[in-house]
């Protein structure tokens, strides 16, 4: 498992290198100097060269990048063009944001979605069963910038219940975590119900109903552990996704996080903030990754055991 | 069919839930605000003032370095209102220049003034205020790259501190803006020994000046928090606390707002102000800004279009419609904002589109291959400015291709000089021009190095060159009024350039508050703001 895992987290450091190197060629490329952006369209040629020369621009694209892995590798991402402050400072100061309300919202999604789910399989085609594919539905079918809006009007400005915007407190949270969690509990009900269904109908369900087990340990000790591999991958994946993609839901409910500073930066062709906003989003991405192949192990003895034997490979194929 | 039933009476009952609590957008119920500029007086008997005040802004400043504006965030230049204290100030209503840290001044020569500085003004580290800091400011801010172009006009060898307490301002050539400049956010006054003792960070994250607030706490990109100077010179503000807070959403400030989880909000956007006026509590202000849609086509490389194209493109554009389209009763149909210096310059758009058809019929357009190559920056009014100019463009023949780029994206259309630019045939951005001088936005026509109308290299404009520099020397207002007239005139009939439209600036506030305006420029100084409990 060590060995597995250890082999996983050196395969981040290709596809660091090759995102970094595509992002590095995507914003030398994309029309727009920062030099103009940062002394404004009027500046002198002598100035504009100064300061290109400063921010290393005047490089060649290859050596840039060989000096930002330089440098990334000892933790420096760099000054942003902004405001020549450390880019890191800027970064550690909003991902604690980012974090909480991917943590919260995923955790919120897994707590509505995997119940619906189970009840849906459990009692496909019923009144309760419409209903949970219904929800899932609407939270699919929902924009999330609608939702944002439509929720803090009712909550906020129509019943007064929680503040419409900004991060100072636990309520603070709740209007966010609910737009982003709606989304992304109707994916987890959608594979529950479908993962749980599969299992529902194979024979050691029938042969444990036969033998007398009631239904609850037969859903919990049975069919719920054979079915919670495609539902880790989901929850895991939407976990990843709202690292860096809750960018509306942190702009109308105005929360400092990546997705909003990425966003700004993009606009000012502030690349040293861009290229760090990326690799920390790949990381922990892949991070993510990783952690959803272990947790396999942990609820499937059959994976447990290959990866003691040491062909992990054979079986993820097995399990695909 | 009973599932069918229940299923329908789930989704009414999410429809009934969210139609049912939405907002009243009923526009029979509300009045048009007009251009209220300023909040109503409040009867503050028995009321006390609030101790801490909290106001939206929609994006954060970079930092606080008031000669650039830090990378020209208006958040940025609002705070610097605060923070410093410039050698005089700009009276909202009359336009008069008003003492501030100058204490009085002097015009020695059309290149020489003399200020004499009050001598009980102390920044925030405690440092007493001296003719020194005054020079300075001055100096560093010439010598800035990307501050020069604007104080380029400032000698900064010869400006020098006579005593303590009198600064010689000298100038380069005489400058009819210069105190358009010095009472605007680019003008506040530094602390020399602390911003050279702090470096570049003074900028960034510790800005010291000699304003009524001081900078408390940073949160980036959420919220600014100021405390009261209680050592300042002047009158202080009521208000202990003032904070910032930072809502890129446009409905999220309204809800602020309507809320009252704020104070007050600026730019506040026409789609949610039926609903702020529905609320008893809310007051919406209107007015006039130095904000102007800027229209311009391709000159500098004439194989683009022929002066008889140009001239037709200008004559096919509606303006009134075009501002009623867009900004609806929000915005006005000037060619030169009229909130600018110097008043309405009295410019009427010639709108005549069967006479554009007949230039263009004369001219040399190919209409089968020929296709306008219209660029447009991506904000929310600009796209649909460059929408409505298009589809005019077309009634007269001509075929349009909108290129939407963000701002970066527009610039770099002009870095990139011939090679780019000629395949521009047009382009269209959103302006603020903020200290509110028709002088600088005169002054892009050649100053800057991106326009392409750049009218120091197309030959046969060099008399609207001549009065572009004649005019930025003149000090008496009248004249510049007639040359201003004349030049903005004469690019419009040349098919130049021409500003289509100047959207009203419009704010919020909520409860009982004070001293709460809009100012042209988006900045307003709310030191005179205040909110009873």
């Amino acid at each position: 498992m060590l060995k597995y895992t250890m082999r996983r987290i050196l395969l981040l450091i290709p596809v660091l290198l090759g995102a970094t190197f595509l992002l590095f060629c995507m914003l030398s490329l994309a029309p727009g100097d920062p030099v103009n952006i940062i002394l404004g369209a009027d500046a002198t040629p002598e100035a504009a060269a100064v300061l290109r020369a400063e921010l290393g621009l005047d490089q060649p694209l290859l050596t840039r990048y060989l000096d930002f892995l330089v440098n990334m590798c000892h933790g420096d991402f760099g000054l942003s063009y902004s405001n020549r402050q450390p880019v890191a400072d800027e970064i550690w100061a909003r991902f604690p944001n980012t974090i909480l309300l991917a943590t919260l919202t995923t955790l919120f999604a897994s707590v509505i979605g995997i119940p619906l789910g189970i009840i849906s399989a459990v009692k496909q085609y019923s009144v309760w069963d419409n209903i949970s594919i219904s929800i899932s539905l609407l939270g699919a079918s929902m924009p999330t910038f609608w939702l944002a809006l439509m929720l803090m009007l009712v909550f906020s400005l129509n019943l007064g219940w929680l503040p419409p915007s900004g991060s100072y407190g636990p309520e603070y949270w709740i209007l966010p975590v609910v737009t982003v969690s709606l989304t992304s509990a109707s994916s987890v009900t959608r594979m529950t119900r479908s993962s749980m269904l599969d299992v529902v109908r194979q024979d050691y369900i029938r042969t444990a109903r036969a033998k007398g087990q009631t239904e609850q340990k037969i859903i919990l000790n049975h069919e719920l552990p054979n079915a919670l591999i495609p539902i880790i991958t989901v929850v895991g994946m939407q976990f990843a996704s709202n690292l860096g993609g809750a960018i509306m839901c942190e702009s109308v409910f105005a929360i400092p996080g990546i997705g909003t500073l990425m966003i700004t930066a993009i606009n000012a062709r502030n690349h040293p903030m861009v290229l760090a906003c990326s690799v920390l989003t790949a990381v922990v991405f892949s991070l993510v990754a990783i952690f959803v192949d272990l947790l396999y192990a942990f609820v499937d003895p059959r994976i447990r055991s290959q990866y003691a034997s040491g062909k992990r490979r054979t079986v993820r194929k097995e399990v695909a | 069919m009973k599932k069918l039933s229940l299923f329908m009476a789930f989704i009414m009952m999410i429809s009934v839930v969210f139609v049912g609590c939405g907002r009243s957008t009923d526009p029979g119920t509300t009045e048009p605000i007009g251009s209220t500029t300023e909040t109503k007086p409040v009867d503050s008997t028995n009321k006390t003032a609030k101790e801490a005040v909290t106001i939206v802004h929609r994006a954060g400043p970079n930092g606080f370095d008031p000669n650039t504006g830090a990378g020209g965030a208006m958040s940025a230049y609002m705070l610097s209102y605060l923070i410093f204290d410039r050698l005089m100030e700009k009276d909202p209503e009359t336009g008069e220049f008003l003492p501030s840290l100058a204490e009085s001044w002097e015009r020695i020569d059309d290149t020489t003034f003399q200020f004499k500085l009050r001598d009980d003004a102390y920044f925030h580290n405690g440092e007493k205020l001296t003719a020194a800091d005054v020079v300075y400011s001055f100096v560093t801010a010439a010598t800035n790259p990307a501050a020069a172009s604007s104080f380029k006009m400032i000698d900064p060898e010869n400006t020098k501190a006579l005593d303590e307490t009198t600064v010689e301002l000298k100038l380069n050539y005489s400058f009819g803006a210069l105190f358009s400049l010095l009472s605007g956010p680019r003008g506040s006054i530094i602390p020399e020994a602390y911003t050279e003792e702090v470096g570049a960070d003074y900028a960034t994250v510790h800005p010291v000046g000699t304003g009524c607030m001081k900078l408390d706490e940073l949160v980036t990109g959420d919220r600014v928090v100021l405390s009261r100077n209680e050592d300042y010179w002047g009158e202080k503000p009521s208000y202990k606390t003032f904070t910032l807070r930072f809502i890129s959403e446009a409905s999220t400030r309204a809800v602020e707002v309507e809320t009252g989880s704020v104070d007050g909000s600026l730019y506040i956007e026409g789609n949610t102000i039926d609903a702020l006026q529905a609320s008893p509590k809310v007051q919406v202000l209107s007015g006039p800004s130095y904000t102007y849609i800027q229209l311009q086509l391709n000159c500098l490389y004439q194989d683009q279009l022929s002066d008889e194209v140009r001239q037709a493109m200008l004559m096919a554009i509606d303006t009134k419609a075009l501002t009623k389209a867009v900004y609806g009763e929000y915005g006005a149909a000037e060619v030169v904002p009229s909130a600018l210096t110097c008043g309405d310059l009295g410019i009427e758009h010639v709108y005549n589109p069967e006479k554009a058809k007949e230039l263009l019929a004369a001219s040399d357009w190919d209409f089968e291959k020929g296709v306008i190559d219209f660029y447009c920056t991506n904000t929310v009014d600009v796209a649909a400015c460059s929408e409505v100019v298009a589809n005019m463009w077309t009634q007269i023949g001509l075929t349009v291709k909108i290129h939407s780029v963000d701002s970066a994206g527009w610039s770099a259309l002009y870095e990139g000089g011939e090679s780019t630019l000629k395949n521009v045939s047009a382009s269209m951005i959103s302006n603020t021009c903020t200290n509110g001088d028709v002088a600088f936005i005169a002054a892009n026509l050649h100053g800057y190095t991106y326009t392409m109308n750049n009218i120091e290299a197309v030959g046969d404009q060099a008399d609207l060159y001549q009065i572009i520099n004649e005019s930025a020397t003149l000090y008496e207002e009248s004249e510049r009024t007639a040359m201003y007239a004349e030049l903005f005139t004469e690019l419009q009939a040349r098919g130049i350039e021409m500003y289509l439209a100047s959207p009203h600036n419009i704010q919020a506030c909520y409860g009982d508050v004070e001293g709460f305006y809009v100012a042209p420029n988006n900045m307003p100084d709310l030191s005179g703001m205040t909110v009873w409990e």
